[in-house]
């Protein structure tokens, strides 16, 4: 073996204490680094998910659309050709400010002797390379899922049925009371709401989220309205601020934890890297004046401490690694229940903890390591003037 | 060749090298000429911050002189780049010091071996020849914190002797010994001498006396007149 490796050795065992604390901090350093990024992407998961719960926030209406009927009525009585979803989805950069794109149909009709709302929903368009689930519901033509008090209402219960302009649907949901218009609603694929309302190829909007996820004060509606020109200047849109704003400051949130969590994490194992090897500079302050005077050369001297460094890091960024994804994987889904069965450890994590953090390691070690090959060893050898 | 080997081992002229050792006091040499052939055992002696070990040091390599020149074994010392003078310390000089000044995690063998470039075969051999010599095989695989004051420096004896360099500079080592292990130690060093090799000594005991060739006395980084000293 390699003299110089075995003085590493042999030193890293000889200062336990201080080899241990450098463990101790790469370890905790790749643990918390890992940790963070399978919690983080579980996170990213849940909050796409909750924020998905909350709806969509963005309606997109015919132009002409009379802003006074829409908000009595809570529709647009105008309508869009249905492929407008298309068009929009194919326009460059749409899913750079909106996404989940979804046609809908609605109107006030009247069943079995009550007024409801019926809602057309088509199929959902999100970006190109996304796996998202699609928002809302996806309805099959044929069936049909009502609010809760329009199906006590009716007298409806799932596996029965509802007649819609002549046509039979069976209904394959009762859906919970949502203490919102939803209670009252009739939701029917789109192709079902275009026929019973003699509205083929058509829509009423197109419901999306905004993907710029800008709070209220950073005003992103001037922004989405230009985007939106740009893409379909015979449309509108109109944002329920108070969701868009809800989801926005959630996201956000969750992005400032792992911005602020991955620098601090390198900042405290650097300094306390630091520290130790500056220590370990100190303790071996005669040691080094000694491989000075034995003529042992600048390169070799610095490869004693860079190479505990790099030893150290690589032992650190293995250790790290098992022991972060088994932090994550143990309290992960007690943080993130929605979406616990989609946190797993991540091996493609190994190659960078076995790289970064021995390199990591050595450039905390650097400046030590600089102290330790400047060190005059006149300073410390001589026994008197 | 032969020109080389009839010169003057160490050569020294006008040396001069201060620096403040503690707050307020200069210490150093100044001035300072010496010549010293092969196979001498040269004792400096002097007080604590007379200049000794910094003339040590200098020898060493390990200080350079502010003036004057230095020429040992044909090399101008003072001439060097940084890496040549690590270079120079490691074929030409052996240093003993007064603390011993081991490796603590490594064992008396690897000790030893640190003494020299390479870890091959042979030097490990040769590592092993020494610490027979110095009377350390049963301490063969000890750790230093472990051996008393005069094994270790027996160690530390080793390790200057085992790549038999030109010149031996050992500064106060018997300073921290008993009687018998200091009188061991100048023993072993004198037996090197006559094996060829060259000693400098430095200290402010006179333990050495009886094995010096040449006997100096620093005061204050100047040699002292030669009357100073009694006769050999």
């Amino acid at each position: 073996m390699n003299f110089t490796l075995q003085n590493i050795l042999r030193e890293g065992w000889h200062s336990r204490l201080n080899s241990a604390l450098m463990l101790v901090a790469l370890t905790g350093a790749v643990t918390l680094l890992t940790a963070v990024h399978l919690l983080t992407a579980a996170a990213e998961r849940e909050t796409r998910r909750v924020v998905r719960d909350m709806g969509f926030n963005l309606r997109i209406l015919p132009k002409d659309t009379d802003p006074e009927r829409f908000f009595l009525e809570g529709y647009s009585e105008n309508t869009l050709p249905a492929d407008t979803v298309t068009r929009l989805a194919a326009g460059a950069g749409t899913f750079i400010t909106f996404n989940h794109l979804t046609p809908v149909l609605e109107r006030r009709i009247r069943l079995g002797g009550h007024e409801c709302l019926l809602t057309g929903l088509g199929d959902t368009v999100v970006g190109p390379g996304e796996k998202k689930q699609p928002m809302g519901f996806r309805i099959a033509p044929g069936t049909a899922q009502l609010g809760s008090i329009l199906a006590e209402r009716l007298g409806v219960k799932v596996g029965g049925t509802v007649e819609v302009a002549g046509r039979t649907l069976r209904v394959e949901r009762v859906l919970l009371e949502a203490g919102t218009d939803e209670d009252v609603r009739l939701y029917t694929a789109l192709s079902d709401a275009q026929i019973a309302l003699g509205l083929p190829g058509r829509i009423s909007e197109i419901k999306a989220i905004d993907c710029l996820c800008l709070t209220a004060d950073q005003d992103p509606l001037p922004k989405i309205r230009e985007a939106l020109l740009q893409l379909l200047p015979e449309a509108r849109v109109i944002q329920m601020r108070a969701l868009a704003d809800a989801r926005a400051k959630q996201r956000q949130a969750s992005e400032r934890v792992s911005a602020f969590a991955v620098p601090m994490t390198l900042l405290v194992a650097a300094v306390w890297i630091l520290v130790l090897a500056i220590l370990n500079v100190r303790q071996r302050r005669v040691e080094i004046g000694l491989w000075r005077a034995l003529g042992t050369g600048s390169s070799r001297i610095a490869a004693l401490f860079l190479g505990k460094a790099v030893l150290l890091g690589g032992l650190g960024g293995a250790l790290g690694w098992v022991v972060g994804t088994l932090v994550a994987l143990r309290w992960g889904p007690v943080l993130f229940p929605v979406t616990a069965a989609s946190l797993k450890m991540d091996l493609s994590l190994i190659g960078p903890a076995l790289t970064w953090t021995p390199l990591f390691a050595a450039a905390s070690s650097f400046l030590p390591a600089m102290m330790a090959v400047s060190q005059d060893p006149a300073e410390t050898l001589r026994a008197d003037g | 060749m032969d020109d080389a080997m009839n010169s003057p081992l160490v050569e020294a002229s006008g040396l001069t090298r201060n620096y403040a050792s503690k707050p307020g006091v200069v210490a150093g040499v100044i001035d300072l000429s010496l010549r010293v052939e092969r196979g001498e055992f040269v004792v400096i002696q002097g007080a604590s911050g007379s200049g000794k070990s910094t003339l040590l040091l200098m020898l060493g390599a390990l200080l350079r002189a502010e003036r004057g020149t230095l020429r040992i074994d044909g090399v101008e010392l003072t001439r060097l780049s940084a890496v040549e003078r690590s270079g120079y310390r490691a074929r030409s000089v052996g240093f003993v010091f007064q603390l011993f000044h081991l490796v603590p995690y490594l064992s008396v063998h690897r000790n030893v071996l640190s003494g020299l470039p390479s870890g091959s075969a042979v030097e490990l051999s040769e590592a092993d020849r020494w610490i027979d010599a110095l009377g350390l095989t049963e301490r063969r695989d000890a750790n230093p914190a472990t051996l008393s004051a005069g094994e270790r420096q027996r160690v530390a004896l080793a390790r200057a002797l085992v790549k038999r360099p030109p010149l031996i500079l050992a500064d106060e080592p018997t300073g921290n010994l008993d009687p018998d292990n200091a009188a061991r130690v100048l023993e072993h060093l004198d037996h090197y001498r006559r094996s060829g090799g060259t000693v400098v000594l430095v200290t402010h005991g006179s333990e050495a006396n009886r094995y010096a060739t040449q006997r100096l006395r620093l005061e204050a980084g100047r040699w002292a007149v030669p009357s100073a000293f009694p006769p050999l």
